[in-house]
């Protein structure tokens, strides 16, 4: 999700508002669509801040991008290698290999000094390394010991590595791995079965402390270049989130289920009484430091939303204990509400923190950041006249607006806080049809009507542009859609054998509700389910059949069946390929289509959905059925070859502009191919270089993050997945990994001798 | 300064570690043979690879006599969780088990710091989740081999002296090793 695809700009009036804002890509964005800005200066604005990459930044950002996966695809190669456990092999044998990879990593960060790219990746090679050795060590010496002292020996040879290395990735895989020990220590006491209850304060305790510690080093460094790295924000979010999250969890069980005797053991802390106070001084404390010392709006959105979510816990708890529809609907609009009012908080505080950001601007106090999207150098008089000296910008300087767009993770709470609402209205319409109208048979009639109800009063709402009409209108147009999708699914599933058209006929409902709710949430995740319902119901519609079978567990293996396969393969192919292609199609015409406010609005969720869609298929595909008929092996290589097939045709029109056989535009259309290839052994590979490839198009930090997310996700998902050998997955991670860092190696080279050119043609 | 710091903790894990396999391999070598009998529990996948989940004969008894001592006869696994009678329970302990002819052990008491008889040997165990293990409860083997273990019957211990044990092969009811690429070469023929 991209902080661009909520068309829905939450103005609002406050003093700082006359203060110009900062220079951001945000701005400029709501500068072409208000069109104070042309579409052309746009551009030319993009390009001279770096959001929209020129050769160089693409060269740069790909070196950085093959060189960390290599490692990391390698590194994942490794464990797999080990987790195979070859017998045949002797385990001293294993261990001298791993243990010379370790040596040889860390002499190699030695060689190349802690602070240079390779010196880095060297290092955290060999830190992850160490994870498989101790492995070998535990599968080997089958002591009965607890898995939580393999842990503790990683965190304490992590630690003085994490303090030498000076990257946030070392850090986070100390965090990690201490969790990981603190966590199997919890299950080892003797008869705990709940890790959720014993001890929790202590692991909570120690997860804050770490988050102040983070904080504290960054603020005392702050300003020191050498420490540029504790500027890194996603780190102490990763760490926040997660510790607020659990926080939340646990005093939300405590909520509902009052006071828990068994669960109120403890280790050293009493549990209820300690975790009231830790999430207090939790809220506090942050809001103080995020508010005042260390701006952050992601942090406070979390503390808000964490706050409220623990009201609506105590809200469900003491009415939802009659059941009736009144009560459900209460629920359901006081949610609406109360999100509706955090989103208001929040953006109000956006206002304000990018006013003050506006002043207090200290733009060469971060580090540059992993992707390089943004150079933070310029000042909006320096953009104006370079856009003057290129003559696309005439006249005076454009106004700069004072409105914001919601940041990604406010959109992300309030959507998740219209879906917990629209639960509550569609419990309620059910209720209301099922018991107070005493509706039996026949649903669908009742059902349709009210959900059209609801479809109809969202649509009004949606017309009054405030935060809180906008909230409701999003749960009910959820509701709404829900409603009316499930009465003609029951509809076709009573008529004879048309079970089979139930998800196309979902599909086409959601397709004809979009152009209607104008709602950036909304229409992000219908064409989400929209994309997945409809390949899924054509694959379903045609295999009907089969999927029958395997539902049964009575396959048939058959001639029939591999050659049903093939056809299949055909279509996986057509409609990812058909999909990647589209959308690049879409987000490299972005300037022509952004002027559009209507067709934006349209456009912009459909392309955000339709990656979405390609990384829901291919994660879950490898999580869920494994065998099963539905994505096994070489149907889910398809996905990664259509993805392939985006990228050829991404790096065909990016590199247009270059000469026919320039050796840039080249090595480019070679990666691609390549990728292709990889795509076959590793979906998740193409799918993942191909959100890359746009996002960084973009200078879309968000989509760029989601990628890298979701990439980890796959791997999780690939290790345990049992379809595939662990050798084999061992032999292909590896393998990309060693082919990734050529790649790296390559443009290395490459790069040096332009550099080297550029240098020499100076001096001349 | 860094760079030190790198070196030295990756050299000191590293001997640590050589040290550390040194006195494993010395156990497996010059430790005693002793022999326990499993009780039958599915074989499961993948952690540090794939494992098979194992459960002890012995630990009943364990468990049993662990009731008897902390929990006044009340059994040990209907216990609350964390109640005040499981916070009695030891983290981990040592039984005293008697080894027959072909080593096989069987469990006589918990350890009361009394002297051992002639056959008696010491094996440690740890209380742990729903009751103790006294051994490693976990087997780990090449992927794909885990039909090979369906027939296991018993587990071969290493114990050193404090009763320490590393499980080093599983048994079949001969009480012979089972060695997957025999058994994969079998049923070939």
């Amino acid at each position: 999700m991209s902080e661009n695809n909520n068309p829905a700009e939450i103005s609002v009036p406050s003093s700082s508002a006359k203060i110009p804002r900062a220079l951001s890509h945000e701005a400029l964005r709501i500068m072409v669509m208000e069109g104070t800005l042309s579409p052309e200066a746009y551009e030319a604005a993009v390009r001279f801040l770096g959001i929209r990459p020129g050769p160089s930044q693409w060269n740069g950002f790909w070196l950085r991008i093959f060189s960390s996966w290599g490692t990391l695809f390698f590194a994942s190669g490794v464990i797999c290698f080990f987790a195979y456990n070859w017998a045949q092999m002797h385990h001293f044998l294993k261990f001298a290999l791993i243990a010379s990879l370790i040596l040889a990593s860390g002499l190699v960060a030695l060689w190349r000094g802690l602070d240079s790219l390779p010196g880095k990746l060297a290092l955290l090679l060999a830190s992850l390394c160490v994870g498989p050795l101790l492995a070998i060590y535990g599968q080997m010496y089958q002591s009965g010991a607890d898995a939580w002292e393999l842990f503790r020996a990683w965190t304490l040879v992590l630690l003085p590595l994490a303090f030498a290395g000076r990257q946030a990735a070392l850090w986070l895989l100390v965090w990690l791995a201490g969790n990981a020990w603190g966590g199997f220590y919890l299950f080892s006491l003797p008869m705990s079965d709940n890790v959720f209850f014993r001890g929790v304060p202590e692991l909570l305790l120690a997860q804050s402390l770490c988050l102040a510690g983070w904080e504290a080093a960054a603020h005392h460094w702050k300003g020191n270049m050498e420490h540029r790295w504790l500027t890194a924000t996603w780190l102490p979010r990763l760490i926040g989130f997660v510790t607020l999250a659990s926080l939340t969890a646990h005093l939300a069980f405590r909520i509902f289920e009052g006071h828990w005797p068994d669960y109120d053991s403890h280790l050293f802390l009493p549990t209820g009484v300690s975790c009231t106070a830790l999430y207090t001084c939790l809220l506090l404390g942050g809001w103080l430091w995020y508010r005042k010392k260390r701006p952050d709006l992601f942090m406070l959105s979390c503390g808000l939303f964490s706050l409220a979510a623990l009201l609506i816990c105590g809200l469900i708890k003491g009415l939802v204990s009659t059941w009736d529809a009144g009560g459900l609907l209460l629920l359901g609009l006081a949610i609406a509400g109360l999100t509706a009012g955090c989103g208001l908080l929040l953006s109000r505080l956006h206002q304000a923190m990018e006013a003050e950001k506006a002043v207090h601007s200290e733009p060469l106090s971060s580090a540059p950041g992993f992707f390089a999207t943004f150079r933070t150098r310029f000042s909006w008089d320096a953009l104006w006249n370079y856009l003057r000296e290129v003559h696309v910008l005439v006249g005076d300087s454009p106004h700069i607006p004072s409105k914001s767009t919601t940041p990604w993770y406010i959109t992300v709470q309030l959507a998740i806080g219209g879906w917990v609402s629209a639960i509550f209205f569609i419990c309620f319409l059910g209720t209301f049809l099922y018991m107070t109208l005493g509706i039996h048979f026949e649903l669908e009639g009742p059902l349709f009507i009210g959900g059209m109800i609801f479809l109809a009063a969202a649509r009004l709402l949606m017309q009054r542009a405030s935060i809180f009409t906008e909230q409701f209108a999003l749960a009910l147009a959820i509701a709404g859609t829900v409603a009316v999708a499930a009465a003609f699914v029951v509809g076709t599933l009573s008529l004879r054998s048309a079970e089979r058209l139930a998800p196309l006929v979902v599909a086409l409902v959601i397709a004809a509700v979009y152009p209607f709710m104008r709602h950036g949430a909304y229409r992000y995740i219908a064409a989400v389910c929209g994309l997945l319902c409809f390949f899924g119901g054509l694959d379903f519609l045609i295999w009907h059949d089969m999927y029958v079978y395997a539902w049964r567990g009575a396959w048939p293996y058959s001639q029939e069946l591999s050659q049903a396969m093939h056809v299949r393969q055909v279509l996986y192919v057509v409609w990812h390929s058909f999909l990647c292609v589209a959308m690049a199609y879409g987000w490299l015409t972005e300037q022509q289509w952004r002027t559009n406010a209507r067709l934006s609005g349209l456009l912009a969720p459909v392309l955000h959905g339709m990656y979405c869609a390609l990384l829901v298929s291919v994660v879950v595909s490898l999580g869920s059925m494994g065998s099963e008929f539905w994505m096994f092996e070489p149907v889910r290589s398809m996905v990664g070859i259509g993805a392939g097939i985006g990228l050829v045709y991404c790096a065909h029109m990016m590199t247009r502009t270059l000469a026919g056989a320039s050796p840039m535009r080249l090595l480019f259309l070679g990666f691609a191919i390549l990728a292709l290839a990889g795509g076959w052994f590793l979906p998740g590979l193409s799918v993942g270089l191909l959100g890359l490839a746009l996002g960084r198009y973009r200078g879309d930090t968000v989509t760029l993050g989601v990628t890298v997310a979701a990439l980890i996700a796959y791997f999780f998902c690939y290790y345990y997945n049992l379809e595939t050998s662990l050798l084999y997955k061992s032999v292909s991670l590896m393998g990309s990994g060693a082919v990734l860092c050529a790649a790296a190696f390559c443009l290395y080279m490459l790069t040096k001798q332009e550099r080297a050119a550029v240098a020499g043609g100076d001096h001349a | 300064m860094r760079k030190i710091l790198v070196a030295v903790s990756l050299v000191v894990f590293l001997a640590g570690f050589a040290w550390s396999v040194c006195t494993k391999e010395e156990q497996i070598k010059s430790g005693e043979t002793l022999i326990v009998r499993l009780a039958p529990r599915d074989p499961r996948a993948f952690l540090l690879g794939d494992y098979m989940a194992l459960n002890y004969a012995m630990n009943r008894e364990v468990d049993t006599a662990l009731s008897d001592r902390y929990t006044a006869g009340e059994n040990f696994r209907s216990i609350r969780r964390g109640s005040e009678e499981s916070l009695k329970l030891p983290r981990d302990g040592v039984a005293v088990v008697r080894l027959d002819a072909n080593k096989v052990a069987s469990f006589v008491r918990l350890d009361d710091g009394g002297s051992l008889g002639k056959d008696e040997r010491c094996l440690y165990f740890r209380v742990r989740g729903f009751g103790a293990h006294i051994a490693a409860s976990a087997f780990y083997f090449q992927e794909g081999a885990a039909r090979d273990f369906d027939n296991a019957q018993y587990g071969e211990l290493r114990v050193d002296a404090d009763g320490k044990s590393l499980l080093v092969h599983l048994l079949d009811d001969k009480l012979a090793r089972i060695q997957p690429q025999k058994v994969e070469a079998e049923e070939r023929q």
